[in-house]
């Protein structure tokens, strides 16, 4: 046989797949391997996760399971890096840096993976992809030139998720359609406000309802720095960092008009990033949806509409003020008139 | 002048030796109360609900320190790398409790280098000298080696003598060392307290069960929290080894060096095949420990974390492959507040009964 079958690569929907996509997914393919994306999160996958894990772990990490079992009998490998920096000076949830190792421990899968480590000397992506490529293909380059697709893909991808478009639609190149009525900022783990079904679509309820949104993905590392530097604080989670300087960015905004973050059940990370974010936030409308394997779609899209009611009568509210301002001020501006003109005549 | 008066987090009994190196650094030590049910509640009243249970106490202890007129609370922190979540522990905690209308500093205790601690400490005594500082971190040193050595005799007593005896034993030298304040005079008490010891009774060792319980640090140091694990086993006659001591923690915190054994660095590299890097905190202890204790020949783990921590959940969900490899049997015990008592004695005792059966039987066959 002169076509030799090519490598199955199978890539789970979880976790950090919402960040690197593009790369992960471009690169294989132009190394030449066949890349397989589990299917969209659904009721079987989480069941097989819940099934599968140990009732202590977190959301994410129980739909990584079910994503991984998903794959297992469609491809020879299944890319699953551990990520323990993506950025210098912090670190990744003890969980997700672990994710591989428990998925091993847990079910025979054959798993491709590299060590992603910002904080080491040898620090990059082309040098942890190098690793993988070598086993598949030895010519380097083709590796190099893989690579440096895949990163124009990236940043392709990031350029769009930055002007705020979705998920699904960065990964396709689609542009963003303009919203005007209210702008709310959504805040939170990107694998957790993007992932549909577990967080009950709330991105797309939001979009028909003819909402702008911003998201926490939105900021770049650069601006997440400085950001943080201005206060002086920071957590040392890479996940955490960004959520507490996306909602100081977002607060202290004029157009935007709520803030919803959502969070894991039981995300021990996250709960004490909330002490710090009730402390530098500015006031804005604020709701918490904690969301895990039994919330269903209907108590989300209650809270959600009591949420966007609050917002628009506080936005009366404020007019109404308004007007009264103005007219006190000008009742006060003739009388003072008057007086003048009292004086003068 | 009057003194600043200051509380340090405690664990265990830990508060012999802090108190120890607050007084050395020229300051009041307010002895906080051991953990109770109080503590508990007050910290869980307080703290966000699904910050891990550790961090839940320690705000209870701040409270508690707060009421009894402390001024200054020093807190551990340290490298993220060995400590997970203790590195934000102090700020989240100042938050929290400012926010209830207390006026109080707090100290990020993250490194043992006596001019680190001379300019943390310089505002509250100005006349700290380096000498005095190093001199203070080196008794509070040596005593938190010592009470780890006293808490390991005292086990054996209890399984060789009697409850009592052990007892009478570890209060007697726990106000000794309390009242020693010299680094020598530790030193000397070091001695006398192996030759008192060493003159007991041992225990027989030969039918005795082994269990070793490993997990989260915290919740092996403080007894409230464990709800006594220790006696318990030891009163149905188990012998025990607790993997992580408090002095463990205080040396993540401080990110002090530890010099490896060529035995352990063996371990390390047989642990990388289960966790492949040190997740955080202890994880990587945890899983080095439980192949140490089964190639010790021990015949049970008890695996032991608070309910939300993430490295040692991390590790619960590998040491099932591990303990199918070594065949060792493990049990987990997730604590948090609503922990009871009686459920947790009826899961110790039928492992305990289990881990004999199984032994029996293998003995039974060779």
């Amino acid at each position: 046989m002169a076509e030799d079958k090519k490598l199955r690569i199978g890539i789970p929907r979880a976790l950090f797949y919402y960040n690197y996509a593009p790369l992960y997914e471009t690169f294989f393919r132009e190394i030449g391997c066949e890349v397989i994306i589990s299917e969209k999160t659904n009721r079987k996958i989480l069941s097989d996760g819940l099934s599968a894990s140990n009732n202590e772990l977190c959301l994410p990490i129980k739909l990584l399971y079910g994503h991984v079992i998903n794959l297992k009998n469609r491809v020879d490998y299944i890319f699953l890096p551990y990520i323990i920096s993506t950025h210098q000076g912090s670190y990744i949830c003890p969980k997700l840096i672990g994710a591989p190792d428990m998925v091993k421990a847990n079910m025979s899968v054959k798993l491709l993976s590299v060590d992603i480590d910002m904080n080491s000397p040898y620090s990059s992506f082309l040098y942890a992809l190098r690793e993988i490529a070598f086993n598949v293909d030895a010519n380097p380059l083709k590796i190099y030139n893989a690579y440096t697709k895949a990163v124009q893909a990236q940043e392709q991808f990031d350029k769009h998720i930055k002007e705020g478009a979705r998920f699904e639609d960065a990964l396709r190149g689609r542009e963003k359609h303009v919203h005007t009525e209210k702008t709310i900022a959504v805040i939170g783990h990107s694998y957790t406000f993007n992932d549909e079904y577990t967080s009950s679509d709330l991105i797309q309820k939001l979009e028909k309802k003819n909402i702008r949104i911003f998201t926490s993905d939105m900021l770049t590392f650069d601006e997440v720095k400085t950001i943080l530097a201005k206060i002086h604080k920071k957590t040392h989670w890479n996940l955490g960092n960004r959520i507490l300087a996306a909602t100081i960015k977002y607060s202290s905004m004029k157009d935007v008009d709520g803030i919803i973050y959502m969070t894991p059940f039981s995300c021990s990370s996250d709960s004490l990033v909330k002490e710090y974010m009730e402390v530098h936030v500015a006031a804005k409308p604020f709701m918490t949806l904690t969301v895990d394997e039994h919330s269903g779609d209907v108590g989300v899209i209650t809270r959600l509409e009591a949420f966007l009611d609050m917002i628009e009568r506080k936005k009366i509210g404020e007019q109404k003020k308004d007007v009264q301002k103005g007219i006190k001020k000008n009742k006060a501006e003739k009388r003072e008139e008057e007086i003048k003109t009292g004086v003068s005549s | 002048m009057t003194k600043v008066k200051a509380a340090f987090y405690r664990v265990g009994n830990s508060d012999i030796a802090t108190d120890a190196f607050l007084r050395g650094v020229g300051l009041e030590p307010i002895t906080l109360l051991p953990v109770t049910t109080t503590t508990i509640t007050k910290g869980v009243f307080y703290a966000p609900e699904f910050a891990c249970f550790p961090f839940k106490v320690s705000v209870g202890m701040l409270k508690q320190a707060l009421e009894n007129g402390a001024k200054l609370f020093i807190m551990l922190g340290g490298n993220a790398q060995f400590t997970c979540q203790l590195e934000d522990f102090a700020q989240a905690q100042e938050y929290i409790m400012k926010k209830t209308g207390h006026e109080f500093e707090i100290i990020r205790f993250d490194s043992a280098k006596p001019n680190r601690i001379v300019a943390k400490f310089k505002k509250y005594n100005p006349k700290l000298t380096l000498r005095q500082a190093a001199s203070a971190l080196l008794l509070g040193r040596q005593k938190l080696l010592i009470l780890d050595r006293l808490e390991e005799q005292y086990r054996e007593i209890y399984l060789a003598v009697n409850k009592r005896r052990a007892e009478t034993f570890k209060h007697r030298w726990e106000k000794k060392i309390d009242e020693k304040d010299s680094i020598t005079g530790i030193y000397l008490l070091n001695g006398f307290m192996k030759k008192e010891f060493e003159e007991l009774p041992k225990a027989n060792m030969q039918n005795v069960l082994k269990i070793a319980v490993i997990g989260d640090v915290y919740c092996l140091n403080e007894k409230a929290i464990n709800n006594n694990i220790y006696e318990r086993l030891l009163d149905m006659g188990v012998y025990v080894d607790q993997s992580l001591k408090f002095s463990h923690m205080m040396g993540g915190a401080i990110g002090g060096a530890m010099i490896k054994s060529p035995r352990e660095m063996l371990l390390e590299n047989e642990s990388k095949k289960y966790l492949k890097h040190n997740v955080a905190g202890f994880a990587e202890h945890t899983v080095k420990d439980a192949i140490r204790y089964a190639e010790e020949g021990y015949d049970g783990l008890i695996h032991i974390y608070p309910f939300t921590c993430m490295p040692e959940i991390t590790v619960r969900n590998i040491l099932p492959k591990l303990g199918e490899d070594y065949h060792i049997p493990i049990l987990y015990l997730p604590i948090d507040e609503q922990t009871g008592d009686a459920g947790f004695t009826i899961r110790i005792e039928a492992f305990v009964d289990l881990i004999k059966i199984r032994k029996g039987k293998q003995e039974g066959k060779t």
